[in-house]
């Protein structure tokens, strides 16, 4: 019986790593989670300011005010998250069938589960550096554009909040389209996918961290501030933790059958 | 690159001598509304004199049954299904969301399915024997024209098919408006779909851009009406947004206005497919993704 092998794992991740980069699929995504934002701050930075200067906010200091349009502003990220995401790495093991790099594949020594681990984390590495990036260049500009704001409370937005999501989107979109066999249907399983993920989103508590937050800061941004975040995380990433891996684990051992039957026969 | 630059340059030296002769577009923005209308509709002339010649030129004659089998049944089941159940579902009239208003609903589904289709009908790096097809006498961009013909013929179908339904469903019903009104956001989002494919030879990327222009167009379209407060250098440009956006809804600006957009969103909408259509005729760049170094003789 062959096991799991840690170097045949990091080379496929590296492959995966280095064709996302050359199919541009990093850089779009990148642009997506950064440019969006950006665009909503550039938009409503002149509407905020007016409203800060008229005291129209009803009293709240400036510096809660900041990170609760700070948070607002990761609302279009979900664009990115749900929609691009999703039709744009479901290709990553049909364009190898595509290619028929997989032909190649078959004939060496590397196990299905070694191969899908190894897709799963190369599109993981990618995806963390770029939220590592968009996190950094979204901060740094909403610092400059609308001025200072809890630091600790946005990376904590970004890391329990759109991490563990968007992690789980890269991961089950890589693995719900392992059988098909090629990039158009790939596409069209990424579009069913958009509507499954917007569901999990609102309705799952994979997402609902993320939600609840942005929520919570606009209902009563005193009342978070006073509390942190405390009354939200635990529970909900517990939950979201074992939902997210039952789900990923559900179509991975999917995956895995349909290429071992692919195989098969 | 170089061309690049030139281009840049000349861009900004025609901007310097607009403003010199009209002045700063957010004082007096309607000369650079006639100006982008004149462009877009050059534009149209051109592609549409393009087009007449190459019919007359091209004997091939038009394969519909097999352009009608590229057009994916799921697409157009998809779009029907939403539609059906929009249509009937009780959404309150005075919800927020685009969809309340049922005379909108076939605007919102039939050009974003139109567009995702379009993407996927041709992509050069998921095209099956791309070579062959490239060696035959008939030019590929016919393989181009003649599926999105089939797709939206489908789709035209099921958009008239949905305003029979949604006219069963509302009071005052504006006929003519209704059965035109999807046509221009179709247009522009499917020219889109189709340039960036051809651009990036990815239809991912073609369904990704098209679907973002939705959501933007959709939910936040409104940004782009005149008067909307808006950072330096962004002001400059954003009393001249309207003009292409793809879901401006009658009665927000003047009818004459309406129109114009109208006008202008088809037209950037056919432009943009005519510039797909040319990015085709490159058969080194489509076949190895390299960049013919001189022009076409």
């Amino acid at each position: 019986m062959q096991y799991l092998s840690f170097h045949q794992v990091l080379a496929i991740t590296r492959y995966e790593l280095m064709m996302m980069w050359r199919r541009g699929s990093l850089r779009i995504v990148a642009a997506g989670l950064i440019i969006l934002p950006l665009i909503y701050l550039i938009a409503a930075r002149e509407s905020f300011l007016l409203a800060v200067e008229r005291n129209e906010l009803s009293g709240t200091p400036v510096y809660y005010l900041n990170t609760t349009m700070m948070f607002l502003a990761t609302m279009p990220t979900l664009v990115t998250l749900l929609v691009a995401i999703p039709i744009i790495l479901t290709e990553v093991i049909p364009l190898d069938r595509q290619y028929h790099v997989n032909s190649w594949l078959r004939a060496l020594p590397l196990t299905h589960r070694a191969y899908l681990a190894g897709k799963v984390l190369g599109i993981w590495v990618g995806l963390i550096g770029v939220l590592l990036l968009a996190c950094g260049v979204l901060g740094v500009a909403g610092w400059l554009l609308i001025g200072a704001f809890d630091l600790s409370m946005w990376l904590l937005l970004w890391s329990v909040g759109l991490l563990t999501f968007t992690l789980f989107t890269g991961a089950l979109s890589v693995l719900a389209a392992a059988g098909q066999p090629n990039r158009r249907r790939a596409v069209i399983i990424g579009l069913l996918l958009v509507g499954v993920l917007i569901f999990l989103y609102v309705h799952a508590p994979i997402g609902n961290f993320h939600m609840e937050a942005i929520v919570a800061t606009y209902t009563d941004i005193t009342l978070i501030f006073n509390e942190g975040f405390t009354r939200l995380p635990p529970i909900i990433t517990l939950e979201a933790l074992i939902i997210g891996t039952a789900i990923l684990l559900l179509t991975g051992l999917l995956a895995w059958g349909w290429l071992c039957w692919e195989e098969y026969r | 690159m170089r061309k690049s630059y030139i281009k840049l340059v000349l861009a900004a030296l025609a901007a310097a001598v607009a403003v010199a002769i009209w002045g700063n577009p957010e004082i007096t923005p309607r000369p650079y509304i006639d100006l982008v209308a004149l462009l877009l509709l050059g534009g149209l002339l051109w592609s549409a004199g393009n087009a007449v010649i190459v019919i007359h030129h091209q004997s091939a004659r038009i394969a519909w049954k097999t352009a009608l089998r590229t057009v994916s049944r799921v697409g157009l089941a998809i779009s029907a299904g939403f539609i059906f159940l929009l249509v009937v579902s009780n959404t309150p009239e005075f919800s927020s969301v685009p969809w309340a208003r049922k005379a909108r609903i076939v605007e919102l589904i039939v050009p974003l399915a139109m567009a995702v289709q379009a993407a996927l009908a041709f992509s050069p790096d998921d095209e099956p024997g791309l070579e062959i097809l490239l060696a035959c006498p008939r030019p590929i961009a016919w393989v181009l024209l003649e599926r999105f013909a089939a797709l939206f013929l489908a789709q035209a179908g099921i958009a008239l098919a949905g305003i029979a339904l949604t006219t069963q469903f509302i009071n005052d019903v504006d006929l003519p408006l209704l059965l035109i009104r999807w046509l221009p956001s179709a247009l522009l989002l499917s020219g889109i779909a189709v340039y960036v494919t051809q651009r990036t030879r990815v239809a991912a990327f073609g369904v990704i851009t098209a679907g973002l222009i939705w959501i933007a167009g959709v939910f936040y379209g409104n940004a782009l009406l005149p008067g909307i407060p808006s950072l330096r250098p962004f002001s400059y440009i954003q009393p001249l947004l309207w003009l292409i956006h793809p879901y401006l809804e009658p009665g927000i600006l003047t009818t004459g206005d309406y129109w114009l957009n109208r006008f202008c969103v088809t037209a950037l909408g056919i432009n943009l497919f005519a510039l797909a259509i040319l990015m085709l005729r490159d058969e080194e760049y489509l076949l190895l993704n390299l960049r013919q170094p001189t022009n076409h003789q």
